[in-house]
Protein backbone atom coordinates (compact mmCIF):
# COMPACT_ATOMS: atom_id res chain seq x y z
CA UNK A 1 0.00 0.00 0.00
CA UNK A 2 1.01 3.61 -0.52
CA UNK A 3 2.16 6.04 2.15
CA UNK A 4 -0.97 6.89 4.09
CA UNK A 5 -2.53 10.30 4.55
CA UNK A 6 -4.76 9.89 7.56
CA UNK A 7 -8.35 11.13 7.35
CA UNK A 8 -9.77 13.02 10.34
CA UNK A 9 -12.60 10.53 10.69
CA UNK A 10 -12.38 6.75 10.40
CA UNK A 11 -15.65 5.15 9.34
CA UNK A 12 -16.43 1.51 10.10
CA UNK A 13 -19.61 -0.03 8.69
CA UNK A 14 -20.94 -3.57 9.00
CA UNK A 15 -21.39 -3.77 5.18
CA UNK A 16 -23.26 -7.01 5.37
CA UNK A 17 -24.57 -7.96 1.97
CA UNK A 18 -26.86 -10.38 3.76
CA UNK A 19 -29.66 -7.85 4.16
CA UNK A 20 -30.91 -4.53 2.85
CA UNK A 21 -29.82 -2.63 5.95
CA UNK A 22 -26.30 -4.07 5.85
CA UNK A 23 -25.96 -3.19 2.18
CA UNK A 24 -27.12 0.32 2.94
CA UNK A 25 -24.30 0.89 5.44
CA UNK A 26 -21.70 0.13 2.76
CA UNK A 27 -23.32 2.17 0.02
CA UNK A 28 -23.86 5.14 2.31
CA UNK A 29 -20.25 5.03 3.50
CA UNK A 30 -19.04 5.50 -0.08
CA UNK A 31 -21.46 8.39 -0.54
CA UNK A 32 -20.12 10.05 2.61
CA UNK A 33 -16.56 9.82 1.27
CA UNK A 34 -17.73 11.30 -2.05
CA UNK A 35 -19.39 14.22 -0.24
CA UNK A 36 -16.81 15.04 2.42
CA UNK A 37 -13.64 13.92 0.65
CA UNK A 38 -10.94 11.47 1.58
CA UNK A 39 -9.03 13.89 3.77
CA UNK A 40 -12.03 14.30 6.04
CA UNK A 41 -13.37 10.71 6.07
CA UNK A 42 -11.78 7.35 5.35
CA UNK A 43 -13.51 3.97 5.38
CA UNK A 44 -11.73 1.47 7.61
CA UNK A 45 -11.66 -2.31 7.21
CA UNK A 46 -13.64 -4.23 9.80
CA UNK A 47 -12.21 -7.65 8.79
CA UNK A 48 -8.61 -6.35 8.91
CA UNK A 49 -9.07 -4.92 12.40
CA UNK A 50 -10.72 -8.11 13.63
CA UNK A 51 -7.73 -10.06 12.37
CA UNK A 52 -5.48 -7.39 13.90
CA UNK A 53 -3.53 -6.85 10.68
CA UNK A 54 -0.64 -4.68 11.98
CA UNK A 55 -0.61 -1.91 9.34
CA UNK A 56 -4.37 -1.33 9.35
CA UNK A 57 -4.55 -1.52 13.15
CA UNK A 58 -1.72 1.01 13.49
CA UNK A 59 -3.36 3.42 11.04
CA UNK A 60 -6.72 3.26 12.78
CA UNK A 61 -5.16 3.88 16.19
CA UNK A 62 -3.90 7.26 14.90
CA UNK A 63 -7.22 8.51 13.53
CA UNK A 64 -8.74 11.38 15.50
CA UNK A 65 -12.37 10.26 15.51
CA UNK A 66 -13.98 6.85 14.97
CA UNK A 67 -17.54 6.44 13.68
CA UNK A 68 -19.25 3.04 13.60
CA UNK A 69 -22.42 2.35 11.60
CA UNK A 70 -24.47 -0.82 12.01
CA UNK A 71 -27.45 -1.84 9.94
CA UNK A 72 -29.50 -3.69 12.55
CA UNK A 73 -30.08 -4.57 16.18
CA UNK A 74 -27.37 -7.24 16.12
CA UNK A 75 -24.83 -4.37 16.27
CA UNK A 76 -22.14 -6.65 14.82
CA UNK A 77 -19.64 -3.96 13.87
CA UNK A 78 -19.84 -2.27 17.25
CA UNK A 79 -19.57 -5.52 19.18
CA UNK A 80 -16.74 -6.93 17.10
CA UNK A 81 -14.70 -3.74 17.31
CA UNK A 82 -15.23 -3.61 21.07
CA UNK A 83 -13.72 -7.09 21.22
CA UNK A 84 -10.46 -5.68 19.84
CA UNK A 85 -10.53 -2.60 22.06
CA UNK A 86 -12.09 -0.09 19.67
CA UNK A 87 -14.98 2.03 20.95
CA UNK A 88 -16.71 4.60 18.73
CA UNK A 89 -16.66 8.32 19.30
CA UNK A 90 -19.94 8.35 17.36
CA UNK A 91 -22.36 5.54 16.60
CA UNK A 92 -25.30 5.13 14.23
CA UNK A 93 -27.66 2.18 13.97
CA UNK A 94 -29.99 2.29 10.96
CA UNK A 95 -32.71 0.24 12.60
CA UNK A 96 -32.57 1.98 15.97
CA UNK A 97 -31.86 5.58 15.01
CA UNK A 98 -33.33 5.88 11.50
CA UNK A 99 -36.09 3.26 11.80
CA UNK A 100 -34.99 1.52 8.61
CA UNK A 101 -36.42 -2.00 8.70
CA UNK A 102 -34.27 -5.03 8.09
CA UNK A 103 -35.87 -7.20 5.39
CA UNK A 104 -33.30 -10.00 5.33
CA UNK A 105 -32.00 -12.54 4.83
CA UNK A 106 -30.97 -12.38 1.16
CA UNK A 107 -32.45 -8.94 0.60
CA UNK A 108 -29.13 -7.36 -0.36
CA UNK A 109 -30.56 -5.39 -3.29
CA UNK A 110 -33.74 -4.17 -1.58
CA UNK A 111 -32.71 -0.58 -1.01
CA UNK A 112 -33.24 2.63 -2.93
CA UNK A 113 -30.96 5.50 -3.86
CA UNK A 114 -33.05 7.82 -1.71
CA UNK A 115 -32.34 5.54 1.27
CA UNK A 116 -28.61 5.64 0.49
CA UNK A 117 -28.80 9.45 0.42
CA UNK A 118 -30.81 9.53 3.67
CA UNK A 119 -28.32 7.31 5.49
CA UNK A 120 -25.43 9.38 4.10
CA UNK A 121 -27.23 12.53 5.34
CA UNK A 122 -27.43 11.00 8.83
CA UNK A 123 -23.75 10.01 8.88
CA UNK A 124 -22.64 13.43 7.63
CA UNK A 125 -24.86 15.10 10.21
CA UNK A 126 -23.38 12.92 12.94
CA UNK A 127 -19.83 13.75 11.87
CA UNK A 128 -20.62 17.43 11.71
CA UNK A 129 -22.21 17.35 15.14
CA UNK A 130 -25.79 17.91 14.09
CA UNK A 131 -27.44 14.68 15.12
CA UNK A 132 -28.63 13.29 18.42
CA UNK A 133 -27.40 9.77 17.83
CA UNK A 134 -23.87 10.33 19.00
CA UNK A 135 -22.40 8.19 21.71
CA UNK A 136 -19.15 9.56 23.01
CA UNK A 137 -16.31 7.54 24.40
CA UNK A 138 -12.86 7.98 25.78
CA UNK A 139 -10.32 7.95 22.95
CA UNK A 140 -7.97 5.93 25.13
CA UNK A 141 -10.25 2.91 24.63
CA UNK A 142 -9.60 2.98 20.92
CA UNK A 143 -6.14 1.48 20.66
CA UNK A 144 -6.42 -2.03 19.27
CA UNK A 145 -5.42 -4.61 21.84
CA UNK B 1 -41.79 -6.89 6.80
CA UNK B 2 -38.83 -8.80 8.13
CA UNK B 3 -38.58 -12.43 7.09
CA UNK B 4 -37.26 -15.15 9.35
CA UNK B 5 -34.10 -16.97 8.32
CA UNK B 6 -35.83 -20.36 8.44
CA UNK B 7 -38.82 -19.22 6.35
CA UNK B 8 -37.05 -17.20 3.67
CA UNK B 9 -36.39 -18.49 0.19
CA UNK B 10 -32.74 -19.46 0.02
CA UNK B 11 -30.32 -19.13 -2.85
CA UNK B 12 -28.31 -22.12 -4.00
CA UNK B 13 -24.94 -20.47 -3.37
CA UNK B 14 -23.89 -18.13 -0.58
CA UNK B 15 -21.09 -15.60 -1.03
CA UNK B 16 -19.11 -14.06 1.80
CA UNK B 17 -16.88 -11.13 0.85
CA UNK B 18 -14.30 -9.19 2.82
CA UNK B 19 -15.80 -5.76 2.05
CA UNK B 20 -12.93 -4.02 3.85
CA UNK B 21 -13.27 -0.75 1.99
CA UNK B 22 -10.05 0.69 3.41
CA UNK B 23 -8.58 -0.22 0.01
CA UNK B 24 -9.71 -0.69 -3.57
CA UNK B 25 -9.28 -4.46 -3.33
CA UNK B 26 -11.55 -4.76 -0.30
CA UNK B 27 -14.27 -2.64 -1.88
CA UNK B 28 -13.93 -4.63 -5.11
CA UNK B 29 -14.84 -7.85 -3.27
CA UNK B 30 -18.22 -6.31 -2.39
CA UNK B 31 -18.78 -4.81 -5.84
CA UNK B 32 -17.96 -8.18 -7.38
CA UNK B 33 -20.38 -10.04 -5.10
CA UNK B 34 -23.20 -7.60 -5.98
CA UNK B 35 -22.39 -7.87 -9.71
CA UNK B 36 -22.38 -11.67 -9.60
CA UNK B 37 -25.69 -11.70 -7.78
CA UNK B 38 -27.23 -9.40 -10.38
CA UNK B 39 -25.91 -11.50 -13.26
CA UNK B 40 -26.86 -14.93 -11.92
CA UNK B 41 -29.99 -13.91 -10.06
CA UNK B 42 -31.10 -14.20 -6.42
CA UNK B 43 -32.24 -17.82 -6.73
CA UNK B 44 -28.74 -18.81 -7.70
CA UNK B 45 -26.64 -16.49 -5.50
CA UNK B 46 -27.20 -14.75 -2.18
CA UNK B 47 -24.84 -12.91 0.09
CA UNK B 48 -23.84 -13.72 3.62
CA UNK B 49 -22.69 -11.36 6.33
CA UNK B 50 -19.11 -11.87 7.46
CA UNK B 51 -19.70 -9.53 10.41
CA UNK B 52 -22.70 -11.54 11.65
CA UNK B 53 -20.75 -14.74 11.25
CA UNK B 54 -17.78 -13.35 13.17
CA UNK B 55 -20.11 -12.01 15.85
CA UNK B 56 -21.63 -15.47 16.27
CA UNK B 57 -25.22 -14.61 15.31
CA UNK B 58 -26.72 -18.17 15.45
CA UNK B 59 -29.47 -17.79 12.81
CA UNK B 60 -27.01 -16.44 10.30
CA UNK B 61 -24.58 -19.29 10.84
CA UNK B 62 -27.31 -21.94 10.45
CA UNK B 63 -28.79 -20.34 7.34
CA UNK B 64 -25.50 -20.02 5.52
CA UNK B 65 -24.41 -23.54 6.45
CA UNK B 66 -27.65 -24.92 5.03
CA UNK B 67 -26.95 -23.61 1.52
CA UNK B 68 -25.73 -25.96 -1.18
CA UNK B 69 -22.36 -24.18 -1.62
CA UNK B 70 -20.47 -21.39 0.12
CA UNK B 71 -17.91 -19.20 -1.68
CA UNK B 72 -15.57 -16.68 -0.03
CA UNK B 73 -13.95 -13.66 -1.74
CA UNK B 74 -10.91 -11.85 -0.35
CA UNK B 75 -9.24 -8.83 -1.88
CA UNK B 76 -5.63 -9.19 -0.76
CA UNK B 77 -3.09 -11.58 0.75
CA UNK B 78 -4.22 -10.72 4.29
CA UNK B 79 -7.12 -13.09 3.56
CA UNK B 80 -9.23 -11.58 6.34
CA UNK B 81 -12.56 -13.07 5.28
CA UNK B 82 -11.06 -16.54 4.98
CA UNK B 83 -9.42 -16.24 8.38
CA UNK B 84 -12.69 -15.15 9.97
CA UNK B 85 -14.51 -18.08 8.33
CA UNK B 86 -11.90 -20.48 9.67
CA UNK B 87 -12.18 -19.04 13.19
CA UNK B 88 -15.92 -19.72 13.22
CA UNK B 89 -15.65 -23.20 11.74
CA UNK B 90 -17.95 -22.22 8.89
CA UNK B 91 -17.98 -24.27 5.71
CA UNK B 92 -16.18 -22.94 2.62
CA UNK B 93 -16.54 -24.79 -0.68
CA UNK B 94 -14.74 -22.29 -2.91
CA UNK B 95 -12.35 -19.39 -2.50
CA UNK B 96 -11.18 -16.49 -4.70
CA UNK B 97 -8.46 -14.06 -3.66
CA UNK B 98 -8.40 -11.11 -6.07
CA UNK B 99 -4.77 -10.30 -5.28
CA UNK B 100 -3.25 -13.77 -5.19
CA UNK B 101 -5.38 -15.45 -7.85
CA UNK B 102 -5.88 -12.60 -10.32
CA UNK B 103 -2.97 -10.26 -9.58
CA UNK B 104 -5.35 -7.37 -8.91
CA UNK B 105 -3.48 -4.55 -7.23
CA UNK B 106 -4.49 -3.28 -3.81
CA UNK B 107 -4.62 0.52 -3.87
CA UNK B 108 -4.89 2.39 -0.61
CA UNK B 109 -5.28 3.01 2.18
CA UNK B 110 -8.48 5.07 2.05
CA UNK B 111 -8.99 4.70 -1.71
CA UNK B 112 -11.99 2.37 -1.99
CA UNK B 113 -12.99 3.34 -5.51
CA UNK B 114 -9.54 3.19 -7.11
CA UNK B 115 -10.14 -0.13 -8.91
CA UNK B 116 -10.46 -0.24 -12.69
CA UNK B 117 -13.51 -1.41 -14.64
CA UNK B 118 -11.26 -3.98 -16.29
CA UNK B 119 -10.37 -5.46 -12.88
CA UNK B 120 -14.05 -5.40 -11.91
CA UNK B 121 -14.96 -7.47 -14.96
CA UNK B 122 -12.06 -9.89 -14.38
CA UNK B 123 -13.14 -10.39 -10.78
CA UNK B 124 -16.75 -11.08 -11.74
CA UNK B 125 -15.71 -13.57 -14.41
CA UNK B 126 -13.35 -15.32 -11.98
CA UNK B 127 -16.05 -15.70 -9.33
CA UNK B 128 -18.55 -17.07 -11.86
CA UNK B 129 -15.88 -19.48 -13.12
CA UNK B 130 -15.24 -20.59 -9.53
CA UNK B 131 -18.95 -21.26 -9.05
CA UNK B 132 -18.90 -23.47 -12.14
CA UNK B 133 -15.84 -25.29 -10.76
CA UNK B 134 -17.62 -25.82 -7.46
CA UNK B 135 -20.61 -27.24 -9.29
CA UNK B 136 -18.33 -29.61 -11.15
CA UNK B 137 -16.75 -30.70 -7.87
CA UNK B 138 -13.35 -29.24 -8.69
CA UNK B 139 -13.05 -26.39 -6.18
CA UNK B 140 -11.75 -25.07 -3.70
Amino acid sequence: MEKATLPQVGLFVCFSGGSNSGSLTGMAALEVVRRLGGERVGICSLPALLNQVPRQSALVSKIEKIVIVDGCHNQCARQLLASVGIEPDLYLNLEEHLEIGKNGPFTSLEYTDSQVQAVADAIVSLIQGGAATASTSDNSKRSPS
Amino acid sequence: MSQDHEESEKPRIGIFYCGGAMSSAGELTAVTAFDVMQRLGPKEVGMGCIAALAAGVPKHFRTMQSLEKVLVIDGCPNACARRLMEKTGARMDGYVNLGKDLGIKKIGPFKPLAFSQEDRERAVEAVIAKIREMDAGKAE
